[in-house]
């Protein structure tokens, strides 16, 4: 039987593979390196799908629970990188409780056991523990060229230094935003500096690790393709050797203008040398009496991030009109309309714009002028005709800056606009007729987020955003629709919508069910502040083969107050989660 | 005249305007009332009743503040005047008329202040009420038709990043160490941390992990 259905098989996989060898096709697959091009591939038949399988060099599994290792695995035994995410988004804004899980232990034994091919490990929102390094090392020290711990947690600096002696061919070690122990200060960055010579991109940015400049400028010296350096808080005159030492280095990240314990003194950053190969900086607590620093650099730059700088609205104005070329942008609200006017003047050949919540807590207003409305928005359309990505925080808003978004901003693949609570009067609302401006004209977008308030898109607007996305994948929507008419509305349309983020729409748990089902690409849902149930039955209205259904209760100790109950729902082959926190309550599979 | 005063005013901002001549009000009655009892407390954990709303209106609210009474216990009775959930004004009145005496207790949150009043009288409470009744509530009702959103804005803040939320701290500490009157900083700071899940960040810059610390 298995031989009939071999020659089967392959017989119908020689008609549709013309006659080519298999190592010809894998060869041409080869080629192939979209993700939705290769699934497409697979799914014409299962002599295909096995030649994908051997020749697919990268995976991201978006969702670590909803498969096994031993399922990738026996997929992809020649994977030579892999990402994995576990935690969800929002555990980035502290909604997610520390036990929730995501321990990358299982996945680790398994790329220690098999995974033959693999080099690069990139894992996102993940608990790493120093024993899961350890394992790694063993196994693939001799192999490893990147690794990323991604905003995780669990494992402290000796596990570092571990890997920079033993990992010889490491290229890239990125630890952004992870939460790292520190045990012996200066040991890993030691190692680093004195073992390795191939690096290309070492990233702490926005950890509390600590590196002597000493050693960060010996590391610079002996790794003479570096790159990308992203540091932590360093003083920025101690570094003047490092960078007279890296003349390949394009991007920075990192620094500090004050010494630590030490009041602020005036120093002359006039002369501040950077190598001319370097065109993205991002410099913590830049002040207005620094920002000098920049001057003699800026027409080069095409990334600068101001996040995490002292400037007021003036000092924004004043650095970006220096800068012709910024390709991104990333800064705080405090920029304000008039610094945002001198953006779309300056930069015409702006992609990403990135404008955070600055401090709006009382009195914590940074800048008079620090907020951004409409007249921001529209001059941003108008004069950045090149934006892919653009999110923003805005403290007014009108339709017709939706709509100028629609006509100008044509090229958007990623949309992220968030309404403050600053005012409590919005000039223009609700803004339905905006968003359906936005939708329609902007056809590349594939992520979208809409994060507003009560009444600023009504159940009719969401039938607009379920009319008109046709290619979005990702959308996170907050405090949206009047009633559940509006999730209804939305889950008739959204054809490519694969994950869905709800927060503060009070739809009731029977019409988020009934919205899953309906949502035909759906495979990822996380809801925050829904209408529950009394006893959370009318959420089984979405019980289906493959599709887990999780309740979250970050606060376990007491009765968990309405608005802070969670849903997590998702697509997967794995069966039920085994490693379930006491706030984490699988509603389906129950066993 | 009056109403015709306020209905001009109506115009420009809605439900923060009429409330603000609403406080006016009640502030000239308290002035009538001098020596009633009246008593501030310090500015206290913001309702955020009307999120954002500073400027003129917090001016009207800081004019509430009667000089200081020597303190008094006193059980006082709460009024919504932005009910959570929903349901009539009617309701609010039945709950106050609980209170068997003619003069109760009056608690107003507004702007991020509080005012207390001992001895109100229920005719002037009822009266308030009517006022807000026919005024603010009508903004709440344009927004949502369920009632239930409105407690969106109030029980679910805006949540912030980590890594933002760090920086604004160490900014904050920065700006408290600068200033040379701490006590207006150790207010300020005391009402920035809006939800109980997240751990207080001690000194988040100096290797203290402790955004990721189990509690």
């Amino acid at each position: 039987m298995g031989g009939e259905i071999e020659g089967g098989e392959r017989r119908l996989g020689r008609v549709l593979s013309f006659g080519i060898p298999d190592t010809a096709l894998g060869l041409v697959m080869g080629y192939v390196e979209d993700p939705w091009d290769r699934d497409a591939i697979s799914l014409v038949c299962r002599h295909w799908c096995r030649i994908d399988a051997l020749s697919r060099k990268h995976v991201t599994v978006a969702m670590a629970y909803s498969t096994t290792p031993e399922r990738l695995f026996r997929r992809f035994p020649c994977l030579e990188s892999l990402k994995l995410k576990a935690k969800p988004r929002a555990a980035m804004f502290n909604l997610i409780s520390d036990d929730w899980g995501g321990s990358a232990s299982p996945w680790i034994r398994q790329l220690s056991a098999t995974f033959h091919f693999l080099k690069k490990l990139h894992l996102r929102r993940m608990i790493v523990s120093d024993d899961d390094i350890d394992v790694l090392v063993r196994a693939k020290a001799h192999m490893l060229v990147s690794l990323k711990l991604d905003r995780c947690s669990g494992f402290s600096t000796p596990s570092i230094a571990l890997v920079a002696r033993s990992c010889r061919k490491l290229e890239t070690l990125f630890l952004e935003e992870s939460a790292i122990a520190e045990k012996e200060n200066d040991e890993w960055i030691r190692e680093l500096a004195t073992h390795n010579t191939v690096l290309e991109t070492l990233d702490f940015f926005l950890t509390d690790l600590r590196a002597s400049p000493e050693y960060l400028t010996l590391l610079v010296r002996n790794c003479q393709r570096l790159k990308t350096l992203k540091i932590s808080e360093c003083f920025m005159p101690d570094l003047v050797s490092l960078f007279r030492s890296a003349q390949t280095l394009q991007e920075f990240a990192g620094g500090s203008f004050e010494e630590q314990g030490q009041p602020m003194a005036s120093r002359n950053y006039e002369n501040y040398y950077f190598p001319p190969s370097l065109h993205r900086l991002s410099l913590l607590y830049m002040g207005t009496n620094e920002m000098q620093i920049l001057f003699p650099y800026a027409a080069a730059l095409k990334k600068l991030d101001l996040q995490f700088t002292f400037l007021t609205t003036e000092d924004h104005c004043q650095i970006v009109q220096r800068c012709p070329n910024l390709e991104t942008l990333e800064v705080r609200d405090v920029i304000g309309d008039r610094g945002l006017q001198v953006v779309a003047q300056t930069c015409k050949k702006l992609q990403r714009l990135r404008v955070e919540r600055g401090d709006d807590d009382q009195g914590g207003l940074e800048d008079e002028q620090g907020r951004i409305s409409h007249v921001g928005m529209m001059a941003i359309a108008q004069g950045c005709p090149e934006l892919t990505y653009w999110a923003i925080h805005v403290s007014d808003i009108t339709n017709a800056a939706l709509e100028a978004v629609g006509t100008f901003s044509r090229n958007l693949n990623d949309f992220r606009l968030v309404l403050l609570d600053r005012e409590a009067h919005i000039t223009e609302l609700p803004l339905d007729n905006g968003v359906r401006a936005l939708l329609r004209g902007c056809t590349k977008l594939r992520r979208f987020a809409f994060y507003v308030r009560p009444g600023a898109l009504s159940d009719v607007g969401l039938g607009y955003v379920g009319e008109f996305s046709k290619s979005v994948r990702y959308m996170l929507l907050g405090n949206v629709g009047e009633s559940d008419n509006g999730i209804q509305q939305l889950s008739r349309g959204c054809p490519s919508l694969q994950k869905l983020e709800l927060r503060g729409c009070f739809f009731s748990e029977h019409a988020l069910a009934m919205a899953a089902l309906q949502l035909k690409s759906l495979r990822y849902l996380w809801v925050q502040g829904y209408r529950a149930s009394a006893t959370g039955s009318d959420l089984m209205a979405m019980v289906r083969p493959f599709w887990n259904i999780e309740f979250i209760a970050p606060e376990q100790d007491e009765p968990c107050p309405e608005h802070k109950k969670q849903i997590l729902a998702y697509y997967s082959l794995a069966g039920r989660r085994t490693d379930c926190p006491p706030s984490v309550t699988p509603l389906y599979p129950a066993f | 005249m009056a109403a015709d005063e306020q209905q001009q005013q109506q115009t420009a901002k809605a439900a923060a305007g009429r409330f603000a001549v609403t406080c006016g009000q009640l502030r000239q009655y308290m002035r009538e009332q001098a020596g009633s009892g009246a008593r501030c407390l310090a500015p206290a954990v913001a309702m955020g009743l009307m999120p954002g709303a500073g400027g003129p209106d917090a001016a009207a609210a800081a004019d509430l503040q009667a000089a200081p009474a020597p303190d008094q216990a006193e059980t006082t009775a709460v009024l919504e005047l932005f009910p959570q959930q929903a349901g009539t004004l009617k309701d609010e009145q039945h709950r106050t008329r609980k209170e068997p005496a003619e003069r109760a207790p009056l608690t107003i949150f507004y702007g991020g202040k509080m005012v207390v009043f001992d001895d109100f009288p229920a005719e002037k409470a009822d009266e308030i009420m009517q006022l807000v009744a026919g005024t603010g509530n009508t903004s709440a009702e344009q927004n949502n038709a369920l009632g239930q959103p409105t407690a969106g804005l109030t029980d679910m803040p805006l949540a912030r990043k980590v890594s933002l939320k760090r920086f604004l701290e160490k900014r904050k500490n920065r700006l408290t160490a600068a200033d040379p009157y701490p006590a207006s900083a150790a207010a300020s700071e005391s009402t920035t941390s809006t939800k109980p899940a997240v751990k207080q960040e001690g000194t988040p810059w100096l290797g203290v992990n402790s955004a990721l610390s189990l509690s």
